[in-house]
């Protein structure tokens, strides 16, 4: 867990505060815009999204479903249908745009330097291949080996991941494996040819509270023994207290606020989120406060109100929410970057809810 | 799995002994003296003692039951009959036929095979585009066109003009018979043969092609949006590649048993392509023997169909099993 | 020879959670438009299928052809007033017969004909199938085994020495042909149906209707069958065509309605022997099959579409 320390001073590029300050910057992405073309108009899933990975941290996106985190992940690696259209100010993969990139370089990058794993992975691993030869696959598209080179080192990975008789299992198709040994397998495959970044698609959801720990703790040995980084898409706050090093919190299609997962937690900062961590039980409560949902639904993307998207439901919303669109700006120097007019306002356990403007 | 073929065998013993005697009670019930028909037949008249002596012989006049189960103990014993028209034995007009429908069915499952994967994999991975649209059209109103309306129009198109335009033999094809009725390792056609088999071949296809490559457009498209696709992507591999080593597979389980069940059917459903083009197979002798109700070759044609179609379907069925490893090793045995 | 839908969509319609990243479907169109009335929200998803409306206007006049023949024919189907076979002309627009009869006025005959047929026959199929195939999948057991045993023993016949050899026992008329294809063609469907309601049986708002004390009959026909029909509805269109077809073929083979009956397939039958000198005595009426087939297999299609919440097949 990070510890919190940061200069005080926010950068010009968003949330670069950092726990490891000397991390260098892996991905650098500003003003991510990504929307689909449909009948019924233009839908802008990602709408002006900015952040940084560093080497060596785990950054988690948080979000509920619709709020654009997993088409966040998609862009940067291309994998959306030929509906999407995205844009940016800059994408930077080690400093290479990716956006510019062709399709030969994107397909370098996808698996050999950046790799995703899937949420669900019983439906994400090919059902008629066996596991070790989808994993040798990734070895051989990106390395040029022989294909009794590649399918050792796929029992290789098996292992690594903490699969017991490999060897095997790498023989065995995905339905034959338990939900956690498939995500592990999973997982094997992604970290196959030494990625810099791994993108962590809800990895933990399709499975029992018991597995995810151990899931969890795989993701972050191999961050260790690979020295790469890890972003997290997750919509489980539990998974983000976890492992993460920072956090990004994404409410329709914007962020809400990004900051390391101490401040984020502690010294929330947007009343979503707030709401997020009020609506969550907790073991430590006293037990006679109600839990706190949100009230309302998150809003169809085709028809977004005016000015910050969660003004609606926002117990803290003043005139000026519903004709502004705050950004990470909004909620002004000092702390976390957070894009909300009245951050700080915002805080902790305090009722700064109660006392909500009307 | 032995346990699966046996018991799938047990079923398909009983299935098929309750649906020929069903076939039997049923023509039993059809107007038609066969007395009259075998004693006299050639229109002959025939004179009452030999009816008489012909209800005897085969038992007409016993209770149905009976006649029933005579036939059973005939045909177990591999006794089939003769014709009531021609006095041929049952047996030896199967061993003619049969081959012919056989071959028949060879090629128009080939044609299915090759046409109707390419046609629907290529819709598919280029959804909407011209080939696309012409592949839904050409395909519905394949499904719409009733096959022996196909036959003659492909009769008129690519026999009759010709002929009357006088086009060199080369690319005349012909409309009844069978030619030399020449073939090399069984199917493939030698000499003039061909000429002969192009047309009914094609138009025993052409209602199965035509569900078999739409059958596949939806299989793959299925497949194509599939999460595993993703993932084959985000390893890094080319688009087609994708398709190609992991899409297809996939997406060809359903239209393989689709296939297999065709060929099964189109022995005996060949009845209408037989009838238009002449081609002496099972088909066009079944027809022809209801017409004449002929019950011996009727039923003895109709149990070699039966037990194809089935011991067909049941080959299918293993062989899905097998291409499908969920289905071959069990559902998720999870550790 | 029969049509089966080139897929079946999947029974139920239920949806089930989908929580999938990327795209519009599950996550940003929550509520797109206010709620408007289901049949007017059918025929909007419907008309977006050009080809279907198309279609559908097809049937229309097809069915104005059945119902007013007498008034739109210009002789009567068994009239004859010519001796000989001609070519299209003014007078006669497709010609006439062997006999002279007036193809155009045949062939407008043989539309009632045909829908009358087509529709009796899946009519009857449709009801016995789903009602079939509702008790053996819901109720399960000894009934299931039977019924299922019955629809396989003559599912192995093959379809076409199936409907021959029952028409060549009842005689030649149309009512035999409907009788025949109806009782056919009730097998696919109950199979249909049955694997629906296996599925749907085990879903949750069936144990929820239980727990309330439901009856078994209600739950069967008011909760799980309405599930169930979507595909069946689809089918059902198609089958009408695909009965056309058949019948067509048994015109074809000899056993369907006898002369003077202007069934097409009738026609396409007896003017099969002189294709050189009068091709167009089996042209029309073989035209005419395929656009009425054809129109009920974009029906079914369109409907396909329009019933589909998900639009998953759209193509």
């Amino acid at each position: 867990m990070s510890d919190g320390q940061y200069s005080g001073v926010t950068d010009t590029t968003y949330g670069s505060e950092t726990s490891r300050p000397d991390g260098e910057v892996l991905l650098s992405i500003r003003n991510l815009r990504t929307r689909f073309v449909t009948e019924d108009g233009d839908v802008p899933a990602v709408n002006g999204v900015s952040f940084e990975v560093r080497r060596g941290e785990v950054l988690s996106v948080v979000g509920e479903s619709g709020s654009g985190k997993s088409v966040t992940a998609m862009s940067i690696l291309g994998l959306l249908p030929s509906t999407a259209r995205i844009e940016a100010d800059h994408m930077l993969w080690r400093g290479e745009s990716l956006l510019n990139a062709g399709e030969n370089r994107m397909r370098q990058v996808r698996g050999g330097e950046i790799a995703m794993i899937f949420q669900d992975p019983l439906s994400a691993l090919n059902p008629v291949h066996k596991v070790g030869r989808q994993i040798a696959e990734m070895i051989l598209i990106h390395e040029s080996v022989s294909k009794k080179e590649a399918e050792s080192r796929a029992v290789d990975m098996l292992d690594l991941v903490g699969i017991p008789q490999a060897a095997s299992r790498a023989g065995m198709y995905p339905h034959e494996f338990s939900g956690g040994m498939r995500q592990r397998a999973m997982i094997a495959m992604a970290i196959a040819c030494s990625p810099d970044l791994l993108i962590a698609d809800e990895p933990t959801t399709a499975l029992d509270v018991t597995v995810q720990a151990q899931v969890l703790e795989v993701l972050l040995r191999l961050k260790d023994e690979l020295n790469s980084a890890i972003l997290l898409i997750t919509h489980d706050l539990g998974v983000v207290a976890g492992i993460s090093d920072r956090v990004m919190v994404m409410y329709a299609g914007r962020q809400a606020e990004v900051g390391s997962t101490d401040q984020v937690f502690y010294r929330t900062r947007h009343p979503y989120t707030l709401g997020l961590m009020r609506s969550l039980p907790r073991l430590d409560d006293v037990g006679s406060e109600p839990l706190m949902p949100i009230t309302g639904a998150p809003p169809s993307l085709l028809r977004l109100p005016t000015g910050c998207a969660f003004h609606p439901r926002c117990p803290l919303a003043g005139e000026r929410c519903s004709k502004d669109v705050p950004d990470l700006n909004s909620g002004g120097l000092g702390h976390h970057p957070s894009a909300c007019f009245y951050a700080d306002e915002v805080s902790g356990d305090s009722a700064g809810l109660a006392g909500g403007r009307a | 799995m032995t346990a699966y073929i046996i018991r799938r065998l047990f079923q398909i013993v009983l299935t098929v002994f309750l649906a020929l005697s069903f076939l039997f009670v049923l023509y039993f019930a059809l107007p038609g003296d066969p007395a009259t028909l075998l004693a006299g037949g050639d229109g002959r008249v025939p004179n009452p003692t030999t009816i008489r002596q012909v209800t005897d012989r085969y038992g007409f006049d016993d209770p149905m039951p009976v006649q029933l189960f005579h036939y059973w103990e005939r045909t177990l014993q591999g006794d089939l009959g003769q014709s009531y028209q021609s006095g041929r034995g049952v047996t030896d007009i199967l061993k003619e036929t049969a081959p012919r429908s056989i071959r028949l069915s060879i090629w128009a499952i080939i044609i299915e095979i090759v046409v109707g994967i390419s046609v629907g994999l290529i819709s598919a991975v280029r959804r909407y585009s011209l080939v696309d649209r012409i592949t839904t059209i050409v395909t519905a109103v394949a499904s719409a066109v009733p096959v022996f309306v196909l036959a003659f129009v492909l009769q008129y198109v690519f026999a009759v003009i010709p002929e009357k335009q006088g086009w060199p033999d080369l690319f005349q094809f012909k409309t009844s018979g069978r030619g030399d009725d020449s073939w090399v390792l069984f199917f493939i056609p030698t000499g003039n043969t061909w000429r002969y088999l192009v047309l009914p071949a094609v138009t025993l296809a052409s209602v199965t092609t035509a569900l078999a490559a739409r059958m596949m457009r939806g299989s793959m498209l299925e497949v194509l949006g599939a999460d595993f696709m993703r993932t084959a992507k985000a390893k890094g591999l080319r688009d087609r590649e994708v398709v190609v080593k992991h899409g297809l597979r996939n997406a060809m389980l359903p239209v393989v048993t689709l296939i297999g069940l065709d060929f099964g059917t189109s022995i005996g459903a060949a009845v209408l392509t037989e009838t238009a083009f002449s081609w002496g197979g099972l088909g066009f002798y079944i027809a022809d023997s209801v017409g004449r109700r002929d019950l011996p070759v009727l039923l003895g044609l109709t149990t070699v169909v039966v037990l194809a179609y089935a011991g067909i379907n049941l080959l299918v069925d293993i062989s899905y099993a097998w291409f499908d490893p969920r289905v071959r090793l069990g559902q998720g045995s999870a550790k | 020879m029969t049509i089966t839908p080139s897929s079946l969509p999947s029974a139920g319609g239920v949806a089930g959670p989908t929580d999938g990243p990327g795209g519009p479907g599950a996550a940003g169109i929550s509520d797109v438009g206010a709620a408007t009335s289901s049949w007017r929200e059918f025929w909007r998803r419907y008309r977006k299928n050009k080809m279907a409306v198309v279609a559908l206007v097809l049937l229309i006049v097809l069915i104005i052809l059945a119902v007013f023949a007498d008034q739109i024919a210009p002789y009567r189907f068994d009239e004859r007033p010519l001796t000989k076979t001609t070519a299209p002309s003014w007078d006669h627009l497709f010609g006439t017969d062997q006999i002279g009869r007036d193809i155009f006025s045949r062939v407008i005959y043989g539309a009632r004909i045909s829908l009358r047929i087509g529709i009796l026959a899946t009519v009857i199929s449709v009801v016995i199938g789903v009602v079939a195939g509702a008790v053996s999948g819901f109720f399960g057991g000894w009934v299931d085994t039977i019924i299922s045993r019955f629809v396989d023993v003559f599912l192995s016949i093959p379809y076409i020495v199936l409907a021959v050899s029952i028409a060549a026992v009842m005689g030649r008329s149309e009512n035999t042909v409907i009788i025949v294809l109806g009782f056919t063609g009730w097998l696919a469907i109950q199979r249909v149906v049955r694997s629906s309601f296996l599925q749907l049986k085990e879903l949750e708002f069936v144990e929820a209707a239980t727990a309330l004390g439901y009856g078994r009959w209600r739950i069967m026909f008011r909760h799980i069958l309405p599930n169930a029909l979507q595909p069946v509805i689809v089918y059902s269109a198609i089958a009408v065509g695909s009965a056309i077809l058949a019948e067509a073929a048994l015109s074809f083979l000899g056993a369907g309605p006898v002369d003077p009956t202007p069934a097409w397939g009738l026609m396409v039958f007896t003017a099969k022997g002189r294709l050189k000198p009068a091709p167009y005595e089996l042209f029309f009426p073989a035209v005419a099959i395929v656009i009425t087939v054809l129109a009920f297999l974009l029906i079914g299609d369109g409907l396909r579409d329009a019933l589909d919440p998900k639009m998953k097949n759209r193509s």
